[in-house]
């Protein structure tokens, strides 16, 4: 088999070296983090709510798992849009509210992080848009508005995370056996390469 | 832990901390939102680039744009690992294989291919994977044990990547000429009718990575930036016949005509090893040659051939002209040419070499193996450069001009964007970023003639939203078009097809369409006074925008400049806005036109009376068009 290959000491360092390319890159979005918070701190602080926007937003798109930073920034946008909301600042609440959820898009993988906000995001923003369209004289009533933008965004047409995974492991798999074949020529891997091949294929189609 | 984990693990760091933090301006947004809804991108289509961005995208860190980043990171480092590996193998020298690699890590164009999205570093460490296997086999005597010494494997491992190469950028493509000379000088038997099949059978396997793109790339699909529906879709996708001369082609033929004609390419050629790696490299390359002819003339051979290739012959294709826009420096000279910039390096190494063996003879005692490992450390001194030039970590701008041109616009309306830059950042922010769904995007790649894409603007979802857009008769979308629900990224151009049809006014950072007057069936709706409802905008707009991002990014992105002059036109319409004489008049006078580069579209001069709420806005304009202004580039400033 390809015991030559996967010994137990390149495990070993592909582990290590895995988990020292994970520290890198948390170190580097934890850093962002915190330069972009203590900006927006800051710039809320003055006074000046574009930019606390923006550096929240940016504290949102370095994502990191269980991050406390990352709430503190998406409860500072919350909070902007509500006194957005009741300064009548609508069309500034409603880049609020859409930041905050398209942060969010920004950051999903197998699912989208802080998705028990969405309901009320998508609430807010069919509410605030089916108002100004109502004051544009482009629909006939409020409900007539909400019901257009709750239906655009009720929509995801992302491709099915499973199939996808299987797609993509699938790949790997099918590249992966055919440089052992080339390696070892064990026939066995000729068959996997085939399988693999197969559900690479399977997978792109149902995703 | 070994040195070579040590090397990979430090380059991965340096790169990742210079990362942009978002989308990037170019081929980025597109290829991010293909990963993401395994869809195709533009010709070739890469989509090997696609399955790993795929991959990359379950990673729960960051943002999709950033994880897809990562991938350039990642294979930028495995580049310079190997490259690392081959001179040490070469030279047996530890200096002269980390001055190699850190030569290249610091040279401005390989650096910044590291640190967006893109697919040169990926296509890079496929040519590197080649050049090694065949270096490597030209300097072996006799088989190392264990290693993958076999002909055969080698030959078949060639072929496998070969396949594979298809599936990415096509210039990987043209390493397969030096292999094949190498192939030819090392062969010690003749190939066996059954070698040549499974052979085949490999190059088979690995093009069909191709498959992904009839699979996805179909009309149904959500997502697909070409259309595959039949292998001669494929074929034309493969071989970017879409292009027409800058098809692959086209320009292979290209290649073989008017050999008088290869002093521009030459010229540009030194022009970009000069700016990457400066004149003394020249001594060390040719101290590195002197050496490697010696050595081995077979890999000599080699590493030259590969140069020419990536060199001389692919600048005659693609950068041969005498004048050079900014284009041209931006898109040819910064990315082509980073394999020639590798092999180079390779050769750098050897170069160094030659000066470590001097220091040697001098006999310094610890000066004679302290100075070999200062002076291969030293490139990294270059690092401070590409901090003030290349620090994509503070490049906001594509993203934040992208949202602030989503943002102001009123509901339900319907934006045309134009070229690579608007569309394809478009698509990432709306597409997977859900930013603005109200808002239906089209592009276009140029106003030459009326040829709209919908990724942005899916019949699925938009059809109820905006019935008489997709009816596709221009009369019957004039009424929305009246409502301001029309707008642009670039203004009509006079000599566009769209001409016919629209008008534009600028408006904060986009441009309002309105329909020519000969639409319009009611004489009084005709050229009305619009200046109530600009002002409103305006003012809103101007509370919506941010445009601090065009201040503190330390890159010389030539597109992000380009983006930026887009809110210079925002603040001088503020500053328009403000000049009555009841905001305090100081009795200044400024003449003010901003131009946009992007379009060519220049704003009309205006006079405009400087007052105490106008000053702010004019100074501002000011000051960033002076710190994004475009000649600075790095290429270009170093011709």
């Amino acid at each position: 088999m390809a015991d030559t290959i996967f010994t137990g000491k390149r495990i070993k360092n592909a582990c290590l070296i895995a988990l020292c390319m994970t520290g890198i890159l948390l170190l580097r979005l934890s850093f962002d983090q915190f330069q972009s918070y203590s900006n927006g701190a800051e710039a809320l602080e003055k006074g000046n709510r574009t930019d606390a926007v923006m550096y929240f937003e940016r504290v949102l798109h370095a994502h990191v798992p269980f991050s406390p930073l990352e709430n503190k920034a998406r409860n500072n946008l919350m909070g902007l849009a509500s006194r957005f909301e009741k300064e009548k600042e609508y069309e500034s609440a409603l880049l609020c509210y859409e930041t905050i959820r398209t942060s969010r898009y920004l950051t999903r993988h197998f699912f989208v992080p802080g998705s028990r906000d969405l309901p009320f995001l998508n609430d807010r923003i069919a509410s605030i848009k089916a108002q100004l369209l109502v004051k544009d004289g482009m629909v006939k009533g409020f409900k007539e508005g909400y019901d257009q933008q709750m239906g655009i965004m009720n929509k995801d047409y992302s491709p099915s995370a499973f199939w996808s995974l299987v797609a993509v492991s699938a790949f790997w798999v099918y590249i992966g056996f055919i440089v052992l074949w080339i390696l070892k020529r064990k026939g066995v891997y000729v068959y996997i390469f085939c399988l693999a091949f197969v559900a690479w294929l399977t997978g792109l189609y149902m995703a | 832990m070994n040195r070579y984990h040590l090397i990979f693990l430090l380059s991965f760091a340096i790169f990742i901390f210079f990362l942009t933090p978002d989308v990037n301006t170019g081929d980025g947004g597109e290829l991010t939102t293909a990963a993401w809804f395994l869809g195709t991108a533009h010709p070739s289509g890469y989509p090997l680039y696609l399955m790993i961005g795929k991959a990359i995208t379950f990673l729960p860190l960051g943002n999709i744009a950033f994880r897809i980043a990562i991938i350039s990171a990642l294979f930028s480092s495995l580049s310079l690992t190997l490259i690392y590996w081959l001179v040490f193998r070469f030279t047996a020298s530890n200096s002269a294989a980390l001055f190699s690699a850190t030569t290249l890590l610091v040279s401005y164009s390989y650096f910044t291919q590291s640190v967006v999205a893109k697919f040169y570093s990926l296509n890079l460490f496929l040519i590197l994977l080649l050049f090694s296997l065949w270096a490597l086999q030209l300097c072996r005597e006799r088989p190392a044990p264990g290693a993958v010494h076999n002909e055969t494997q080698i030959l078949y491992l060639t072929m496998f990547l070969a396949g594979l190469l298809t599936s990415n950028h096509h210039t990987g493509i043209i390493i397969l000429g030096p292999v094949a000379i190498a192939w030819w000088l090392t062969k010690s038997y003749p190939l066996k009718l059954r070698t040549i099949l499974t052979g085949i059978a490999l190059v088979v396997a690995g093009s069909l990575v191709n498959s992904y793109l009839i699979i996805r790339g179909s009309h149904g699909h959500f997502f697909t930036a070409v259309n595959v529906d039949n292998l001669t879709d494929l074929w034309e996708v493969i071989s970017r016949g879409a292009y027409g001369s800058s098809g692959t082609i086209a320009v292979a033929k290209n290649l073989f005509h008017g050999f008088g004609l290869y002093w521009y390419p030459l010229k540009n050629l030194f022009s970009i090893l000069t700016t990457n790696f400066s004149y003394f490299s020249y001594l060390f390359f040719l101290a590195g040659s002197v050496w490697l002819f010696r050595k081995n003339l077979k890999l000599f051979i080699f590493i030259i051939l590969c140069l020419i290739l990536y060199g001389p012959l692919l600048a005659k294709i693609t950068l041969g002209s005498e004048k050079k826009t900014e284009t041209d420096f931006y898109i040819v000279a910064h990315q082509y040419f980073i394999p020639a910039l590798s092999f180079f390096a390779v050769v750098l190494g050897a170069g160094f070499y030659q000066l470590e063996r001097g220091l040697k003879a001098a006999q310094l005692r610890l000066l004679s193996k302290l100075l070999p490992v200062i002076f291969a450390l030293f490139p990294l001194v270059f690092l401070v450069s590409r901090a003030a030039d290349s620090n994509y970590r503070t490049n906001f701008v594509p993203y934040q001009v992208t949202k602030d041109t989503f943002s102001i616009l009123p509901s339900d309306s319907v934006i045309m964007t134009f070229g690579d830059n608007a569309s394809y950042q478009g698509w990432y922010l709306k597409l997977i970023g859900r930013y603005r769904e109200d808002v239906c995007q089209m592009s276009s790649a140029d106003q030459e003639k009326i040829a709209w894409m919908l990724q942005g603007c899916s019949r699925k979802i938009y059809a109820s939203v905006f019935p008489t857009f997709f009816s596709e008769k221009f009369t019957e979308i004039v009424p929305m078009i009246q409502k301001h629900r029309f707008y642009g990224t670039d203004p009509v151009k006079e000599t566009g097809a769209y001409k016919k049809y629209l008008y534009s006014s600028g408006l904060s950072i986009d441009y309002l369409y309105s329909p020519q007057d000969v639409f319009i069936k009611d004489k009084k709706e005709r050229r009305r006074d619009s200046g109530s409802y600009f002002r409103q905008r305006q003012l809103e707009a101007d509370k919506l925008i941010d445009y601090s991002a065009c201040f503190s990014h330390f890159t010389d992105d030539f597109f992000s400049r380009q983006l930026c002059a887009h809110y210079a036109m925002h603040l001088t319409n503020m500053a328009r806005l403000y000049s009555d004489a009841s905001y305090h008049s100081t009795g200044e006078k400024v003449k003010v036109q901003v131009n946009d580069a992007k379009s060519g579209y220049s704003q009309p001069l205006y006079t405009i009376n400087v007052t105490k709420k106008n000053r702010p806005y004019l100074e501002c304009s000011d000051h960033l068009l002076r710190f994004n202004q475009w000649p600075i580039l790095y290429l270009r400033e170093k011709e």
